[in-house]
C-alpha cells in the first residue's frame, strides 16, 4: 500500500460519500493493511490531517468532523474547515455548489453559491479575513 | 507581529482555482513552495503576511 494509493482512497471516498473512512474501514478495505502507520505516514507528510482520536479530522479542503462551513452540490454535502476551504471543496471538484455558512460580525447567513464555475451572490461584495500569516498556516493547522 | 488580512471573495476564488483545483487529481503532490508562492503574487497577495516563509 504505497501512501499515493491510500491518499486517492480517502479523497474519493470523501468527495463521493462527504464522510471520510474511519481507520476500521480502510484495514477492512485494503487487506493486511496497517491503517494507523499507513494514516501516520500521511499525516507525516501533510496529506491528511489526523486528529487527537488517530481517525482523519482533515483532508484538505474537506473537515471530516462537522463545522460551520457546509458545502452543497445536489444531494451531496461536504464540510469545510474554514471559508476559504468552502471555496476550495467546489474548485477541487469542478462542481457549482451552495455554500452554507455564517457572517462572523452578524451571524447572518453567507448568501454564495459557485454557478457556472463563478461565485455569485450577495456575498461575492464581501470579505474573508485571515489572522494568521501565511508562513505560520501550518504551525497547528487545525488552529489555523 | 503582523496583523491580520482581509481578502475580497472574488479575489480568493482566483487564488483557491490554482491552489486547489488539482487536489482531487491521483497523483496530486505538493506543490514546491515557489509554486504556491506565485499563485498568492498571480492575484495581488503580496506583502509580508502573504511569504510563505
Amino acid at each position: 500500500m504505497d501512501d499515493l494509493a491510500l491518499r486517492r482512497h480517502i479523497y474519493r471516498t470523501i468527495a463521493d460519500t462527504g464522510r471520510a473512512p474511519t481507520r476500521a474501514a480502510l484495514a477492512e478495505h485494503f487487506d493486511s493493511f496497517d491503517a494507523a502507520d499507513g494514516l501516520q505516514r500521511l499525516d507525516d507528510r501533510r496529506y491528511i490531517v489526523l486528529g487527537g482520536d488517530g481517525e482523519i479530522a482533515m483532508a484538505l479542503p474537506f473537515a471530516a468532523r462537522p463545522t460551520g462551513h457546509r458545502v452543497v452540490a445536489g444531494t451531496r454535502r461536504w464540510w469545510a474547515n474554514c471559508a476559504w476551504d468552502a471555496l476550495a471543496i467546489p474548485a477541487a471538484l469542478a462542481t457549482d455548489a451552495a455554500i452554507e455558512a455564517r457572517w462572523l460580525d452578524d451571524d447572518e447567513p453567507v448568501d454564495l453559491r459557485i454557478a457556472n464555475g463563478q461565485p455569485v451572490g450577495d456575498a461575492v461584495d464581501g470579505l474573508i479575513h485571515f489572522t494568521i500569516p501565511a508562513r505560520h498556516w501550518w504551525d497547528d493547522i487545525v488552529e489555523t | 507581529m503582523i496583523g491580520g488580512a482581509t481578502v475580497p471573495v472574488l479575489t480568493m476564488w482566483q487564488l483557491t482555482l490554482g491552489w486547489y483545483g488539482d487536489r482531487l487529481e491521483p497523483d496530486w503532490e505538493p506543490h514546491p513552495i515557489e509554486y504556491l508562492q506565485g499563485l498568492l503574487d498571480d492575484v495581488g497577495l503580496t506583502g509580508p503576511f502573504w511569504q510563505l516563509r
